[in-house]
């Protein structure tokens, strides 16, 4: 079936649709899976620097953190030791001024007690106390025996700190209390050497009392100890080594630094080393080192070294952190070629991986796929028997419309006819209001004849006055005359049998009236070699005048009589039948001739219409027989073409009522 | 009426029915000195310039110009100059002109139109009573 095909085509149409915007989709979703792959794998390997990075970040943050950590502790431990220094002195001051404040004068009590202090030494024979007479500031016992006796009130540290009214400042806080004073060291006048003092006001005597270290010194032995962990540790982990410089000149240059800790490069501890050291590619990387050193405090550096095993340089990747407190920089690097492998090894496993989301991906495309399909199927397998159904039931009711249009179109001819013939009724009506001025038009046509009458009369006479009356002339006179008075005649005859002849209705059988006339114009048609065919039905009466009748039937067989007579052939022939239904006779009187023209047709019952050639013919013979089976009859006196050829003219009329016999 | 006076008398006679012009000229020819006939009001008018009849008889009902068409223009262009007779069948309104003299009806009584034209003839002065 050629509709079950243009289904078949409506249904997989969206199926079709479906499964090739799947595959543009999978393509496109496969190129973005490539793309994404690619930036997978950049990621995995950004990754990968960036953790390795923080690894050597976080490698040395670790040895700054325990630098931090062991600068604070060697205050802690400087204080904590300077405490029990002066604990130990104020002690030994105490005990003697117990002993011998009552034995001894308080001036020779305060001197041996400031000898015994002064005598005193500690920390490897560096400590000493230092006592200053509080109210002078002048040095009552020292370390070094040159400073007793003179004033340190106006004495500064290099920093510009009055040291004695600074202790005594600290003192009013804080007793004992611990003060800071920087001190240049000898050869070395640009680096402030700080000295922790622990200094008391020693009551009884009036002195101020304390000791100091300066921490530099304490530094230097944690120092060493670091340089050592670090140096230890390196030989165990050489591929994680860490290493360590001294800065002596953040400028740059030459010796711009010394190596603590022993380098994988083999460059011993204590070498001084150039900031314009070049790596194997020659790049500057000490210099750009220093350049974020001074910038950021740290310092990314890539870099490439030729490894003792391998003829070709390697890329090397290296933190660097510059320790402020020490002036050192830490550092710790990684040859970005020996974790190639494991980078390797995390891309194959990141393209595995993709590759699996891939398939994954792939086969619930399929999986959905399919689903759309086998829906597809179902629902044209569950809804080709309901539209099949829809498609009868729609051929049914086309065949139905198809019926009910064809009803219509009966309907409306026989309405267009129905209102045809009510229009022609109207027109009808009209007319008959028209007979007056018909009558009218009579009169001016009978004054005309009846004027030329006159005028040959009067001329007759005047002829024969004249002497020119000859028998020509009467007889081309009363030719006119007769002529003019057949012609008035006609008209006067039809006249009168409407209006003029008035005779006595009555109920009489109409099969006995066309009976009467038949024979009457038999024997005419005879003549004329036109054949009559009569059907009457039997026993059908009407009311009315039966002249009218019969005179309405003579003109319509003397019209058909004539247009038969112009025939030049055989087999002429009228028919008049006779029948009825319930309440109407019905007369129809054919011939077999050419037919009315439709100009004709239209016009055949007007007044004075005719197709004769005759001057002074009134024309009215249809008119008249209308009016009389109209008006005479209470009927109708249609005209029509028969399809088989000919024309038709039907008179109907209501029968009698056989109860109303009035009038 | 003076049948003589008559034959020194020439009309115009409009009418477009030829049985009727016919039959009538035929009379007319005997009484009257000279007539004209016209079929229609414009060759009625044509004849009146060109042969100033004594009288002028007409039919009202023509083709091309009818009659009173043709008595207003003769009315205008001569002003009472030629007495105006009408034959015709009509007798009501709406068939009357102030310029005709007299009206006769259909059918024709041809004495009755002589005795009209002389007493016509007279009144224009067309003849000496």
């Amino acid at each position: 079936m050629a509709s079950s095909n243009k289904f078949y085509g409506i249904v997989l149409l969206p199926v079709i649709s479906i499964i090739v915007l799947s595959i543009v989709f999978v393509i496109m979703q496969d190129r973005q899976f490539e793309k994404l792959s690619e930036e997978y794998i950049s990621h995995i390997e950004q990754n990968f620097i960036r953790q390795n990075r923080e690894a050597i970040k976080s490698k040395v943050m670790l040895v700054n953190n325990m630098i931090t950590f062991e600068n604070d502790y060697i205050e802690k431990e400087l204080k904590a030791d300077l405490k029990d220094k002066l604990a130990m002195a104020i002690n030994l001051a105490d005990k003697i001024y117990q002993e011998k404040k009552d034995r001894l004068p308080y001036r020779q009590l305060r001197q041996e007690i400031i000898e015994q202090i002064s005598n005193i030494r500690f920390y490897e024979g560096r400590g000493y106390y230092h006592i200053i007479d509080y109210d002078t500031g002048v040095a009552v016992g020292h370390g070094f025996k040159e400073f007793i006796g003179k004033s340190f009130e106006n004495f500064k540290d290099d920093k510009g700190t009055k040291i004695i009214q600074a202790q005594r400042d600290a003192i009013a806080r804080d007793n004992p209390a611990f003060v800071k004073l920087y001190f240049f060291k000898p050869g070395d006048s640009k680096t402030f050497y700080p000295k922790l003092i622990i200094t008391t006001k020693y009551e009884p005597l009036n002195l101020i009392i304390g000791t100091g270290e300066y921490l530099d010194v304490v530094t230097k032995k944690t120092q060493a100890k670091i340089i050592e962990h670090i140096g230890e540790r390196n030989k165990i982990d050489s591929e994680n080594y860490l290493f360590i410089h001294e800065v002596l000149n953040m400028e740059g240059g030459d010796h711009f630094a010394k190596i603590l800790t022993t380098m994988a490069s083999g460059e011993q501890a204590g070498t001084l080393i150039s900031s314009h050291a070049k790596d194997a590619k020659g790049f500057p990387y000490r210099d750009e080192m220093l350049k974020q050193l001074k910038q950021n405090g740290e310092a990314f550096v890539t870099y490439h070294f030729t490894k003792p095993d391998s003829p070709v340089p390697s890329p090397k990747l290296s933190y660097f952190y510059y320790q402020k407190d020490w002036n050192w920089i830490l550092g710790s690097g990684f040859y970005l070629d020996d974790y190639e492998k494991e980078l390797a090894v995390l891309k194959q496993k990141g393209i595995e991986k993709l590759h699996g989301d891939r398939m994954q991906y792939l086969i619930t495309v399929l999986v959905v796929l399919l689903a759309v399909i086998a829906a597809a199927l179902a629902a044209f397998l569950r809804y080709r028997k309901v539209i099949s159904s829809y498609t009868r039931k729609i051929e049914q009711q086309n065949i139905a419309l198809l019926a009910y249009q064809n009803e219509l179109e009966d309907r409306v001819r026989q309405e267009v006819t129905k209102r045809q013939e009510q229009e022609a009724l109207l027109l009808q009506q009209t007319k008959f209001h028209q007979m007056g001025e018909m009558l009218t038009g009579i009169t001016h046509h009978w004054r005309q004849p009846l004027n030329v009458i006159a005028l040959v009369a009067q001329g007759l006479e005047d002829s024969y006055e004249f002497g020119e009356l000859d028998s020509q002339v009467l007889k081309d006179d009363v030719n006119l005359i007769v002529k003019t008075t057949q012609q008035m005649s006609e008209t006067i005859n039809s006249f009168r049998s409407f209006v003029v002849k008035k005779e006595k209705k009555r109920e009489f059988g109409v099969t006995d009236t066309i009976h009467e006339v038949v024979s009457l114009l038999k024997p005419t048609l005879d003549g004329r070699f036109i054949s009559l065919e009569v059907q009457l039905e039997n026993d059908l009466h009407i009311w009315g005048e039966p002249g009218y009748l019969a005179n309405v039937l003579q003109n319509i067989l003397s019209n058909a009589q004539e247009e038969l007579e112009k025939q030049e052939r055989l087999n002429r022939k009228i028919s008049i039948t006779l029948n009825s239904d319930q309440t109407n006779i019905r007369i129809d009187v054919a011939d077999n001739g050419p037919g009315i023209p439709k100009d004709v047709i239209e016009r055949i019952f007007d007044p004075f219409f005719t197709t004769k050639e005759m001057a002074y013919t009134t024309g009215t013979g249809l008119y008249f027989s209308k009016l009389m089976i109209e008006q005479g009859f209470g009927g109708t006196l249609t005209v029509r073409n028969r399809e088989q050829g000919g024309a038709c003219f039907t008179i109907t009329i209501p029968k009698s009522d056989p109860e109303n016999t009035d009038e | 009426m003076n049948k003589d006076a008559l034959k020194t008398l020439s009309a115009v006679y409009v009418e477009d029915e030829e049985i009727v012009l016919t039959q009538l000229i035929g009379i007319l020819k005997h009484h009257l000195k000279e007539v004209y006939p016209a079929r229609n009001g414009k060759e009625g008018l044509e004849l009146i310039a060109k042969h100033d009849p004594d009288v002028i008889i007409t039919d009202l009902e023509m083709p091309i110009m009818d009659g009173l068409t043709m008595i207003s223009e003769v009315r205008a262009k001569y002003n009472h100059h030629h007495p105006i007779i009408v034959l015709t069948g009509y007798d009501d309104d709406e068939h009357k002109h102030d310029g005709v003299d007299c009206y006769l009806y259909k059918p024709l009584k041809t004495r009755e139109l002589f005795e009209k034209i002389y007493e016509q003839a007279i009144k224009y002065g067309k003849l000496k009573g």
